[in-house]
């Protein structure tokens, strides 16, 4: 049958993509008329999450797809085994020759993410450590993801980016294609909670300058933290905090018109007497240690500090909370210090 | 012809404006019927609307057009289209524009649909011809339609495409529910 371009064209623009990607299959021509198409030309694919998750004890890649909550499923799932050398989509198997199952996977979701025109509101991946399996090749997913969205020049659209690795260099293999425009949320998590990380690198992206909200369960090295402060809700572990950049990060956020959080694991604290010294002495709840500051332009909000200690001899200081509260929450017998930009 | 019933939720002309008697001419196939039609009709068509405008600044009477790239039957399917179409308030096809909000009112559904599939790709083909924005855009969606949940080999059939071709296994994943 012959059929103009524009026809075919506007056929698959108001097809959806479970429909393209099967037309590709019906012949060689609509496969080549599709693969040269324009992706602007396709239809929105509209996944609201997409997870590629690693398994180690599995030796398999999963591609979950997860559909927006109105659609009338909730997600795909696809699983491509390294020991099976298949693919199992809907309870289909499809023996994968001698392709390799890396890069049937990222081919998979080249597709998925050529049609996504939709902002994701989540896209997460999981790289397991595959170091100790000789065998496997699935250590090479996050360099072969990396390579693919490169090449393809795309920037992805997603709310939150979620990696859970063993290695941080895989963070730089895929923060750069998030799109920073729509990238609002980091979550860097450990398959190790003892793994340490540098953020020099990372904190010089557009998309960690842009982001609002981070979430990192690495402990992070020789934190600078002017590379924080534009964030209003931050999740961090780090060996120690001194007591002059508790106090930059308090002027900061009295003068944040956004801020809303900040919660720092600590290993190890010990400069409350200088804390006391720069901001007076702390209110003691028997948990933490609290100072409260009004913060800029606000009468109703208030910013606390919390260093919280573990009841010992000596005291163990383990964690820090900054938060905005009601001035109605701020304690009885606790001192409310002025807002002062100094 | 008098205004058949149209449920579809689009914007309707209110009230039927007295208007001038409809000006018809005969319209040829390429492969020699010759019907009539109005010529409010026609011009939904860019191309036609194009050629009837030269006769007009030139004030050369029009008599029949001839449309060498459509036979018969389709070009019925056209003008019967475009004649149930020629009262559109033209703010419908500015909004259509776009493609992204395309709604296909229910007598267009049921004109469509009711065709055997390869004289709906024939119509279309046609309207691309005569570039009906309009029409091309509903039999287009109308075909989606029909080939959203087929499995590729029904897609196959619905093309009309003869035989299946030696893939590669590990093409991207199908989706067959």
């Amino acid at each position: 049958m012959e059929m103009p371009e524009l026809v075919m064209e506007n056929i698959i623009w108001f097809s959806d993509f479970r429909s393209v990607l099967k037309l590709r299959q019906v012949c060689r021509k609509f496969r080549d008329f599709i693969d040269d198409l324009n992706d602007s030309k396709l239809p929105d694919s509209k996944f609201a999450n997409i997870e590629v998750i690693s398994k180690k004890d599995e030796n398999e890649i999963t591609l979950f797809l997860v559909e927006p909550k109105d659609s009338h499923r909730s997600f795909h799932s696809i699983e491509y085994s390294e020991s099976e050398n298949s693919r199992s989509f809907n309870e289909k198997i499809t023996n994968l020759g001698n392709s390799n199952i890396v890069d049937v996977a990222i081919r998979d979701l080249e597709w998925v993410l050529k049609f996504q025109k939709s902002n994701l509101n989540r896209l997460h991946f999981e790289f397991d450590d595959f170091q100790l399996q000789n065998d496997s090749s699935l250590y090479t997913l996050p360099f072969k993801l990396s390579n693919m969205l490169n090449v393809s020049g795309r920037k992805i659209k997603t709310r939150e980016l979620s990696i859970k690795t063993y290695n941080k260099s895989h963070i730089m293999s895929i923060l750069p294609f998030a799109d920073s425009e729509t990238l609002k949320t980091l979550d860097f998590c450990s398959f190790d909670p003892e793994m340490e990380i540098e953020i020099d690198e990372i904190a010089k992206t557009e998309q960690w300058k842009k982001a609002n909200t981070l979430k990192c369960d690495f402990h992070l090295l020789n934190l600078n933290v002017e590379d924080i402060c534009h964030f209003s809700s931050i999740d961090l572990k780090v060996d120690s905090i001194t007591a002059g950049d508790l106090d930059f990060l308090r002027k900061a956020y009295i003068s944040s018109s956004n801020f809303e959080r900040l919660r720092f694991d600590l290993k190890l604290f010990n400069e409350q007497v200088e804390l006391s010294n720069i901001w007076g002495p702390a209110f003691d709840s028997q948990l933490a240690i609290i100072w409260y500051f009004r913060i800029k332009d606000s009468e109703e909000k208030v910013l606390r500090i919390e260093i919280f200690y573990y009841n010992m001899i000596p005291r163990v200081y383990y964690a820090t909370c900054f938060s905005i509260i009601e001035l109605r929450s701020v304690l009885n017998g606790a001192i409310l210090h002025d807002y002062n930009e100094n | 012809m008098a205004p058949k019933k149209n449920s579809a939720k689009r914007p309707q002309p209110s009230t039927p404006k007295p208007s001038a008697p409809a000006r018809i001419v005969k319209v040829q196939s390429s492969d020699g019927h010759i019907l009539q039609a109005d010529v409010r009709a026609l011009l939904l068509s860019s191309t036609l609307a194009a050629t009837i405008k030269g006769y007009d600044d030139e004030n050369k009477p029009l008599e029949k057009l001839e449309v060498n790239n459509v036979v018969g039957f389709t070009l019925k399917l056209v003008l019967e289209w475009c004649e149930k179409h020629k009262e559109d308030d033209p703010a419908i096809a500015q909004a259509e524009k776009d493609k992204k909000n395309i709604f296909i009112p229910s007598w267009d559904r049921h004109f469509l649909t009711k065709l055997p599939m390869g004289n709906l790709f024939d119509l279309i083909t046609a309207a691309y011809h005569l570039d009906i924005t309009g029409l091309i855009n509903y039999g287009c969606k109308t075909v989606a339609n029909s080939a959203k949940g087929k499995s590729t080999e029904e897609m196959r059939e619905l093309f009309g495409i003869p035989e299946p071709w030696e893939q590669p296994s590990t093409s991207t994943a199908t989706w067959d529910d």
